[in-house]
């Protein structure tokens, strides 16, 4: 008795692997023949191509920039679950998070049911491991930390959930705004300083390896951090190049105006020339940091701003 | 200072040593100044800059704002560190024995980590309070170490393993702290790893008195410190009061660890390396053991952060990896032959 069960059981998971084993196969087969069952194939930044039977209709997002993206093609209906992070724009709200950036709750994910999980972030990869052992599609969408990166980015999100003329779309406006810029830009390059951090442990900044430097170069700003790497530099490098221009965005909790006064009124920075001469301009970080659909926005925000100081 | 009958010639090539370590860790940077200019630099004065015509502001400002202060607060916590780590093995009776090995360092990254955490301390706080819940944390942890360990009477493996144990409990809380509260993951980061980046001429200000107030009584207590590395009746019968003099000594240090982890962060191992190079030297005397260690620890730890400085470029390396790295293995090699004596 318990042996044939077990044979039983054994039959049905070999028949199981066989029709699992064929089922993609099938499907790309059908796919020809219906139009509305279309099939998705995307490669993903591991090179891993993605092959789905239908349109995802269950999306998890692991990453904020793949969030705003999904909203502006105008895919936000089927997204599931976002993190903790994923704030943009207002709507993101509605939608159940499943942890942070780094440690996102994989049993809440599958709890989810997704049909796809998009995530954008090296840090993830032992979460997208264990995704992909409970058997759920996962996209790894990661480019180069530039606007042509950014571009693939919605390319491939675009292909991923359907909306790739959506997607083309919104490049050619993005490429209008960058080229806008280019013909507005300041001559010559004012020298700019990003803040990501300072104070008490030391300054950060947006380095020469950063999304943030190709905005701030595109929108005409000359970074002194582009030989540095990994965001950190020496507080005796600012002092050196003094820059004209120095970008403060507000910290996290905190207003610009709060930030400002903070900046200003530390000792280590209150002699640099761009605080003397009130040359200080923000923006808004998670615009600029994220590779999204506001990244020509964010380039165009600071092109504006470093022409008021160009006088 | 001590008083002494003739000034030995290995203090005084110490001291040129340490003098000829200022002057280049001060050309040295990113922003790298020649040495000609430091001179300038210097001479001109903290407030002059303007009128100059032999260097740029922004060099006046690097060298009187930045290096100067810095450089002068790795020499006072060097000297603290070290002199603390000396004082501790002669307590201990206990070669292994420093603040950071023991678990003090924490203690004080701790208190911090715990003020920061309730809100006692934050963005806008005054320069004072950050040092007085480092010293409650170390105090603590001192005090904890003292009864756990039972003195000295038990071996000296025993109070190691109670500092190990210390270590990483307050660690596992600091982390706790950091995964709690995700904005400071960074400031509490930065002082379990320890950093001099942070130095301004307020604070070397305040490490400097409490330096000077921590190691005075070390000064009179040469003698004590001595009888107290015999066993405790011998001390007794010299007419030495082992548990004041300890508690004393003990207080006192701690105090000046917890102001240099407070305004420096932890930074391990230079409380054990120095002493013992500088034993090599002296012999275990403390009244020459003493000024010579502090000298150590001023020259080993202005190397450290100037490597830390430069060795990256445009970022810079944590201190306490450089101090790590460097004093790690001594540190093995003590407990390997702590335990081949020990039956």
């Amino acid at each position: 008795m318990i042996m044939s069960r077990k044979r039983t059981l054994l039959l049905m998971l070999s028949m199981l692997l066989a029709i699992s084993i064929w089922s993609p196969l099938t499907a790309r087969g059908a796919s020809e023949h219906s139009p509305t069952e279309q099939v998705v194939t995307v490669t993903d930044s591991r090179g891993i191509t993605l092959s789905l039977r239908s349109y995802p209709q269950r999306i998890v997002s692991l990453s904020p920039n793949i969030t705003e993206t999904i909203f502006a093609l105008g895919g936000s209906d089927r997204l599931v679950g976002i993190t903790d992070y994923c704030d943009y724009p207002e709507a993101t709200r509605d939608i159940p998070t499943v942890g942070d950036l780094l440690t996102p709750n994989v049993e809440r994910i599958v709890a989810l049911e997704p049909d796809l999980v998009i995530i954008s972030n090296l840090g993830q990869l032992q979460t997208i491991e264990a995704i992909e052992r409970t058997g759920i599609p996962v996209s790894f969408i990661d480019e180069p930390e530039s606007m042509e990166g950014t571009y693939e980015i919605i390319t491939k999100t675009g292909l991923l959930i359907g909306k790739a003329e959506e997607a083309q779309l919104l490049i050619e406006s993005m490429q209008k705004t960058m080229a806008d810029i280019s013909g507005i830009a300041s001559e010559p390059h004012p020298t700019v300083y990003y803040v990501a951090g300072f104070g008490e442990w030391g300054d950060f900044t947006a380095t020469g390896d950063t999304f943030i430097h190709d905005i701030i170069t595109r929108a005409g700003g000359d970074n002194i951090a582009s030989d540095a790497v990994n965001w950190s530099f020496q507080l005796e490098l600012l002092h050196a190049y003094d820059p004209d221009i120095i970008i403060l965005p507000p910290l996290w909790g905190s207003t610009f105006e709060e930030t400002l006064q903070q900046f200003v009124d530390h000792p280590s920075y209150a002699p640099l020339s761009a605080v003397q001469a009130g040359r200080i301009i923000t923006i808004d970080n998670n615009i600029i940091e994220r590779q999204g659909p506001r990244s020509a926005q964010a380039a165009m925000q600071l092109a504006e701003q470093f022409l008021m100081h160009a006088w | 200072m001590v008083k002494k009958r003739f000034i030995s010639p290995l203090a005084v090539t110490l001291l040129a040593l340490l003098l000829l370590l200022l002057l280049t860790a001060m050309s040295l940077g990113p922003a790298g100044i020649p040495v000609s200019q430091i001179i300038h630099i210097l001479s001109a004065g903290p407030q002059a800059g303007d009128s100059a015509t032999t260097f740029s502001t922004a060099q006046h400002r690097i060298i009187w704002s930045l290096r100067l202060p810095r450089l002068l607060t790795a020499l006072v916590a060097g000297i603290v560190l070290s002199v603390s780590g000396m004082v501790y093995q002669s307590l201990f009776r206990n070669p292994m024995a420093d603040p950071y090995v023991l678990g003090i360092s924490s203690g004080a990254a701790f208190g911090i980590s715990l003020a920061a955490f309730l809100g006692i301390i934050g963005g806008a706080t005054g320069i004072w309070q950050v040092p007085l819940v480092a010293f409650a944390g170390a105090a603590g942890t001192a005090f904890v170490i003292l009864i756990l360990s039972g003195g000295v009477r038990r071996s000296p493996t025993t109070l190691l393993l109670t500092g190990v144990a210390l270590n990483f409990l307050l660690s596992a809380l600091m982390t706790l702290f950091m995964y709690l509260n995700r904005a400071q993951l960074q400031s509490i980061m930065q002082w379990t790893l320890g950093s001099f980046s942070s130095a301004s001429w307020a604070k070397l200000g305040i490490l400097t008195v409490a330096a000077m107030i921590g190691i005075a009584p070390i000064l009179f207590l040469t003698r004590e410190l001595d009888i107290l590395l015999l066993d405790e009746s011998s001390a007794h019968a010299l007419g030495v009061s082992v548990r004041t003099v300890r508690i004393i000594l003990l207080g006192f240090t701690t105090f000046a660890t917890a102001v240099t982890v407070a305004f420096c962060g932890t930074i391990g191992f230079v409380g054990l390396m120095v002493p013992h190079i500088m034993r090599l030297i002296t012999g275990p005397q403390h009244r020459r053991l003493l000024p010579f260690s502090m000298i150590g620890g001023a020259i080993m730890m202005v190397g450290a952060d100037t490597i830390a400085r430069t060795a990256l470029g445009s970022s810079e390396l944590p201190v306490g990896v450089i101090t790590a790295i460097a004093g790690a293995p001594l540190f093995i090699v003590l407990l390997v032959n702590t335990r081949r004596n020990s039956p």
